[in-house]
């Protein structure tokens, strides 16, 4: 879990992790309350299920004291929180709700019951807005920008090469490879997350070669940030890059065209340049 | 237009091949009934298992994606073939299907259809760029292109070296490989179209389970526990829930762990805390946790799952005999455990 380490938190690692997973949802404490009615309500049987679950997974996988010395001799510590998908909440605590409004036996009552259990959910719950939000809707069949599809076009309709090697920003460097196979990446995946920010890639240091020189290109391409020229032409030579795909809005196009790089194809986002690597 | 019917058939078929290897499943447990379902749910699983089976063998052997892709079909066709023949033999109902389903569920099917079909269009229309669908979807487009199993690093196109620990058991994207070389669809599509929206109907289906489990066969009850489930799930949003994979990132081999794997486990626990003796359910988690290691490597913890949810019964009933049982029922995941020290110390290495 990005930005909790269990050398900063210790033995409170896996209440981070549990505040981080949840956020400010609620469904986490009803859950709990439907385990404690499981406990000392004999007659529910069906949801002692979740209390052995509950209890098995707090005396192991969420102590604290075995997470603190057994999670990092796994390296486990950066994907710690998958750990809480053990756990069934949502089935429990549907299970819980409906048990609730079964209990009741009036009709009335019980629809009245059912939807202030739902507002009560609705409420109290974190909305995934994003599936919902029309910027998300995809703008073609494969779900990647028409902007991807152009620049693969141009660039092999420009291409001798079967495998083109190319240099992407940030996000159509993620998705090239998942559109066109045909396309060989110049930015290694980790190095730009990294160098985003991630922490959970990995660390680079300058002392690498090859994520120092992929760095000067990305400090150009997605940071517009002052490289000397020679210096970027080098990296561009060492990653053996044919072709940049870069934004209409990137500030250096000037900058770019004094390196080498010749514009051939634009659509109104994305401008295509052309490289000579020299090896 | 033609595109969105092949995505409809490609879609409708791989839901029935699914639901042809639970009736072979069921029969093998000797049930004369196939509920619609239950088939799927518990084939989904089946289907997986098998093709973790194949596909990993020739993986590292050096096979192509053309021959996986032509053993595999002939298997499909084969397991297709023998349930027909079950079906055939099977208990007809007396009702008519229409009456049966609608005296089970009344209004509540209804719902349920509402239900799964908006979650169906969410991961339909949704379009995520998360950093580990270079490699779920990346994966199958290399093995499209190169005609091989893995041999090459999704992320930039060179040829590996040696396969990585981190993915070399995890196939799932080699089956969405596998239904690309048979259809001529893009891997794209195929991953975060049809098998996002069929993952999303087997999850529900599961959760359907679950619920007959909880409450003694009671489909209205279930239903209600389907839609309860897919509200909580759309409310439950941190970037780490299970809920969150489940509509964002559906198609990636983790987010089945967390959601379809998990359910699947519970379900078994459940059935089990009814019958620690039922040898069928605990075959049943086997083969769930087989299945699970083709999807994700953190099928390692999910061992913790099964015990959390039959230990302490089995303690406290005296069963001893089912920890026997339940040892066997995580084999498959130690041997991934295993495996994966082993390579990531360097112990074994497997050559591309």
């Amino acid at each position: 879990m990005a930005g909790v380490t269990i050398q900063e938190f210790g033995l409170r690692f896996v209440q981070e992790c549990m505040k981080n997973y949840w956020g400010s949802c609620l469904f986490p404490a009803f859950f709990l309350a439907g385990i404690l009615f499981s406990i000392f309500y004999r007659k529910e049987k069906e949801g002692r299920v979740f209390v052995a679950y509950t209890l098995i997974l707090f005396l192991t996988v969420y102590n604290p004291l075995l997470v603190k010395y057994v999670i990092p001799k796994l390296n486990f510590e950066a994907v710690y929180y998958r750990f809480f998908w053990l756990l069934p909440v949502a089935a429990g605590l549907a299970y819980y709700c409906v048990r609730l409004v079964l209990a009741v036996s009036n009709k009335v009552l019980k629809g009245i019951l059912a939807v202030l259990i739902v507002l009560v959910l609705v409420c109290t719950g974190t909305p995934l807005k994003s599936v919902m939000a029309v910027e998300n809707l995809p703008e073609n069949a494969y779900k990647v920008p028409d902007d991807l599809i152009f620049a693969c076009e141009m660039i092999h309709q420009d291409s001798e090469k079967e495998n083109p090697r190319v240099v992407f920003d940030q996000g159509m460097n993620t998705l090239a490879r998942q559109y066109d196979a045909s396309l060989i990446l110049c930015l290694n995946r980790d190095f730009v997350l990294f160098r985003n920010g991630s922490t959970v890639v990995g660390h680079y240091t300058e002392e690498n070669d090859a994520y120092r020189l992929q760095k000067r290109i990305m400090d150009v391409v997605m940071f517009q940030e002052e490289v000397e020229i020679p210096a970027f032409q080098r990296a561009l030579n060492y990653v053996k890059a044919d072709y940049l795909v870069i934004p209409v809005a990137f500030s250096k196009h000037e900058y770019l065209q004094a390196a080498g790089c010749e514009p051939f194809a634009e659509n109104g986002n994305y401008v295509i340049y052309r490289y000579k690597s020299e090896t | 237009m033609s595109l969105y019917i092949s995505i409809l058939l490609w879609l409708a078929l791989q839901i029935l091949i699914f639901g042809c290897f639970g009736i072979v499943m069921l029969r093998l447990g000797k049930r004369k009934k196939y509920p619609f379902g239950l088939s799927v749910a518990v084939g989904y699983f089946g289907y997986f298992a098998l093709f973790e089976c194949i596909a990993f063998p020739m993986k590292i052997f050096h096979g192509s994606l053309t021959l996986l892709a032509a053993a595999w079909a002939a298997v499909t066709a084969a397991i297709a073939l023998l349930a027909l023949w079950c079906l055939r033999s099977r208990e007809k109902n007396k009702k008519h299907m229409i009456s049966a389903v609608w005296g089970e569920h009344s209004f509540w099917i209804f719902a349920v259809l509402v239900c799964v079909g908006l979650q169906c269009l969410m991961v339909v229309f949704y379009q995520d760029y998360s950093a580990d669908s270079a490699y779920y979807v990346g994966e199958a487009t290399t093995a499209v292109y190169t005609d091989t199993l893995s041999r090459y690093n999704p992320y930039s196109g060179f040829l590996l070296e040696t396969f990585n620990p981190r993915y070399v058991f995890s196939c799932y994207p080699l089956h969405n490989a596998v239904i690309c070389r048979i259809s001529g669809i893009h891997p794209l599509i195929q991953a975060k179209t049809i098998m996002a929206a069929g993952n999303v109907i087997v999850g529900n289906m599961i959760y359907y389970q679950i619920g007959k489990a909880l409450f003694q066969e009671k489909a209205k009850a279930s239903d209600a526990m389907v839609c309860l489930i897919c509200l909580i799930q759309l409310f439950s949003n941190t970037i780490y829930t299970a809920g969150t994979f489940f509509f964002t990132r559906i198609y990636e081999g983790k987010a089945i762990l967390a959601n379809l794997v998990a359910g699947m486990i519970l379900y078994c626990c459940i059935r089990l805390y009814q019958d620690a003796e039922d040898r069928k359910i605990w075959l049943l988690l086997f083969v769930c946790n087989l299945a699970s290691i083709a999807f994700s490597q953190s099928a390692m913890f999910f061992p913790a799952a099964a015990a959390a949810g039959t230990l302490p019964f089995i303690l406290y009933r005296r069963k001893w005999k089912q920890i026997g049982w339940l040892m066997f029922s995580v084999i498959p995941n130690l041997v991934l455990i295993v495996g994966y020290f082993l390579m990531k110390t360097g112990v074994i290495t497997l050559y591309v």
